[in-house]
């Protein structure tokens, strides 16, 4: 505290300039939000069948559920609850003598794409959104993954039983899904695995890569609310909404996902141009 | 400072202390730690730090013996006790684009762009960085021709652990006090002895090296952390230079791995080119040219990935640190450093070693225990007696260590207004991993990062002698490890803008 008394005026000047320019420029400071909205809503009448022809998704993830919470005793006091891991490093796979029995085929946030992602608002008051998503996906089974079963796995063999696996008819949970844009309601999660190419990963594992295509059905009734669209899911979710705006003389449509929400139902899916099918 | 006032900093002392063991109780039974986050979101990051107070105690003015309070060696000379209650009252404000960051801005995980948190600002203020501590000089002891001195330093915060179940309103009005700094130091004509919790030595942590910056320490990339160690160092000085080597056994990073980790360190001074620095928001001091460096090693024992473990799998740990001050531009005296200009800079290495930096695991955790069957019930259930991000189990159930590396570079120029009371510092680092994607599942890689930028500009204004402000603008970048759209790694940012006032007493 050795300072001696000066004049402070200039400098707290300086301090308080600086700091209201601290104050308005950091309140004014704003991140960049990926697929902002990026156009007006201007409503306008939606009906028809519209195809996909540009579209904007924030990469999301979310983190692998934790199977270690399911069915554990409520913590007590002073116990530690079951620690937060990462995911299987084996990725649940199972393959014996009999072949693969489990496996959960992992990747990355999907792009949208095709010309088969459509939606369709009837004029009864229904709508049905069929969006189609696809990407790579990669996994490094390691040799301790591949033998823990007491069978010894090439990796073209592997390859094979993926390939076989994914093949198989799945149910979610009780439903039979298939990849036509009359899917039943209760269907919206279907996957489907292409290319599946496996190699050694010079550690006696297998480095496999694969196409992921997943097609997710979204039906429901639609209303509209000024320049929004109310979508309620056949699924008995939550009603969403989605900003949007008919243009080009009717010909095209541009939704936005209200408050930034998602559109039907795909994380991270924020922003949908399409096209009026002929 | 007269005798009412000894007692008054030890009776402080007494308080703070009781406060703190209060706060900061171990559970009674010796559990493995836990390695869940804390349920809370609000505050996320862990451990912001203030600013550290000097290295080491200087002589305080001459006090009568307090009495009771003081242990008498044989041969004490007949002074007495000195001791010197210090501190500051803080308040810091704080704006950030995003939902990812406590009240320091370190290494903590950012929200990912595109996400609820990632999309929408977070305001905050805190008094929580506020800070109090009292220095105790012991009567010196005689032998032979020389003095033993000793000396003490108690220092707290406001930023103790808090429950689980703590709520925003109690973390920051009813803030949990944490223990800082607590140890003795023995000076001896052939060692020199510190025992109990200081900086670490790795990085030469209190030593003048640390950034100048608003942001809380550590900042972004930068080693920050004090260990309950027993120290042994030795100062040579030849005119100008000074010579410190020192060595130290420090509390393991694991408990378990039933080995102290060990660091040492070599620091060379040049007393005859002398610059101002100042260390976070701390007021700033003349400093010498300095360079340090500094090493660690460690070692694990980790349970075995396994439901019920066996022996644990071992693996061991190390670091490399280089810290240099310099002053570019010389100062006059502390106080009349008007146009100075000096130079921090850290360089650091190494692998198990993320606890040392301020909130760092880039998200790294152990993996899920394999249940290939699908429904066993309940699910198998592995328990790390480590924490989490210091090392992990391999694809083939190898323990591994997580390698880190960052460089920290920073400027601070004393304008000449009023004898250097106005200046600027700013800050840049750079924090990558080079094996944490290789050592995380892939369906997780979203979950980590593998690289971080971070930069800061602040200005610091002494108001009064005892009240400074700070402003500040700090911007943090993060590399997440997933590959989304089939393209480059998504990038999270946080920019925050901080403003600070400090009274020093």
């Amino acid at each position: 505290m050795g300072n001696p008394p000066t004049a402070f005026g200039p400098v707290l000047r300086v301090a308080l300039l600086a700091l209201a320019g601290v104050a308005l420029g950091g309140l004014g400071c704003q991140n960049d939000t990926g697929c902002a909205e990026d156009g007006t809503p201007c409503g306008g009448d939606p009906t028809g069948t519209w195809t996909l022809n540009d579209a904007c998704r924030d990469p999301a993830f979310a983190a692998p559920l934790q199977p270690t919470y399911v069915d554990q005793p409520v913590a007590q006091a002073r116990q530690p609850v079951a620690p937060t891991t990462s995911s299987d490093w084996c990725s649940a796979v199972a393959i014996n003598a009999q072949g693969l029995s489990s496996f959960v085929f992992p990747h990355d946030t999907l792009s949208v794409s095709g010309t088969d992602s459509q939606v369709t608002y009837a004029s009864d008051g229904t709508f049905q959104a069929v969006i189609h998503t696809a990407g790579q996906g990669e996994i490094d089974l390691s040799a301790s993954c591949l033998q823990r079963f007491g069978v010894a796995v090439t990796c073209d063999a592997l390859a094979a039983e993926l390939t076989d696996y994914a093949a198989r008819p799945r149910t979610v949970p009780s439903f039979t899904c298939s990849d036509s844009p009359g899917e039943q309601a209760g269907c919206a999660y279907y996957y489907t695995y292409s290319g599946i190419q496996c190699a050694d990963n010079g550690s006696q594992g297998c480095a496999c890569r694969y196409g992921v295509d997943f097609a997710g059905t979204f039906n429901g009734k639609w209303s509209m609310a000024g320049t929004q669209l109310v979508h309620f899911d056949a699924k008995k979710m939550l009603p969403t909404q989605a900003d949007y705006c008919v243009g080009g003389g009717g010909s095209t449509l541009s939704l936005w996902g209200h408050d930034r929400m998602s559109l039907f139902d795909e994380p991270g899916l924020r922003t949908l141009k399409l096209q009026r099918m002929p | 400072m007269n005798k009412d006032k000894v007692g008054l900093s030890v009776a402080i002392a007494i308080a703070l202390l009781a406060g703190a063991a209060r706060a900061q109780t171990e559970p009674a039974t010796p559990a493995a730690p836990a390695a869940a986050p804390p349920a809370v979101a609000a505050p996320a990051a862990p451990a912001a730090e203030g600013v550290p107070s000097s290295p080491l105690p200087p002589p305080v003015a001459a006090a009568p013996a307090s009495g009771a309070a003081a242990p008498v060696a044989p041969d004490a000379d007949a002074s007495g006790w000195q001791a010197k209650l210090y501190g500051f009252a803080e308040i810091d404000g704080m704006y950030d684009t995003t939902q990812s960051y406590g009240p320091a801005s370190n290494n903590v995980l950012l929200a990912r762009p595109g996400s609820y948190e990632g999309s929408h600002p977070r305001s905050q203020l805190t008094i929580n960085n506020s800070l109090a501590g009292v220095r105790l000089v012991a009567p010196d002891v005689h032998a032979g021709n020389s003095n033993i001195h000793t000396t003490g330093q108690i220092e707290v915060d406001f930023f103790g652990a808090q429950p689980t179940d703590a709520t925003e309103a109690t973390i920051f009005t009813t803030p949990a006090l944490r223990l800082r700094l607590f140890y003795v130091r023995l000076e001896t004509p052939a060692v020199d002895v510190l025992v109990g919790q200081y900086h670490d030595l790795f990085a030469w942590g209190g030593q003048g090296f640390y950034q100048n910056s608003v942001a809380f320490l550590g900042v972004a990339g930068e080693i920050y952390h004090r260990n309950p160690q027993v120290r042994l160092s030795k100062t040579w000085i030849a005119g100008n230079a000074q010579v410190d080597l020192a060595v130290a056994g420090v509390r393991p990073v694991q408990r378990d791995s039933a080995v102290p980790d060990l660091q040492g360190g070599l620091k060379l001074a040049w007393n005859g080119w002398r610059g101002a620095g100042a260390q976070g928001f701390g007021r700033p001091e003349l400093r010498p040219l300095a360079i340090g460096v500094s090493g660690l090693a460690r070692r694990f024992a980790v349970a075995e990935f396994l439901t019920n473990p066996g022996d644990p799998k071992i693996a061991y740990g190390w670091g490399l640190a280089v810290n240099a001050f310099v002053p570019v531009i010389g100062a006059r005296s502390a106080t009349d450093r008007g146009n100075a200009l000096s130079l921090t800079g850290e360089f650091t290495t190494g692998t198990g070693t993320p606890d040392l930096y301020t909130g760092l695991t880039g998200g790294a955790l152990f993996p899920l225990l394999p249940d290939p069957s699908g429904n066993i019930t309940p699910p198998p259930l592995y328990r790390p007696n480590i924490d989490s991000g210091i090392v992990t189990y391999d694809a083939n159930g190898n323990l591994k260590t997580i390698d880190w590396r960052a460089f920290v570079i920073g400027l601070q120029y004393y304008l000449p207004i009023g004898g250097g009371r106005v200046w600027i510092a700013a800050t840049y680092s750079r924090l990558e991993s080079a094996n944490i994607l290789a050592l995380t599942p892939e369906a997780s890689r979203g979950g980590v990062f593998i690289k971080q930028q971070y930069f800061d500009g602040s200005l610091f204004v002494t108001l009064t002698p005892a009240v400074q402000l700070g402003l500040s603008f700090q911007q943090t970048q993060q590399t997440f490890g997933d590959s989304p759209f089939n393209g480059a790694h998504p990038e999270g940012k946080n920019m925050r803008s901080e403003a600070g006032l400090r009274f020093f007493f």
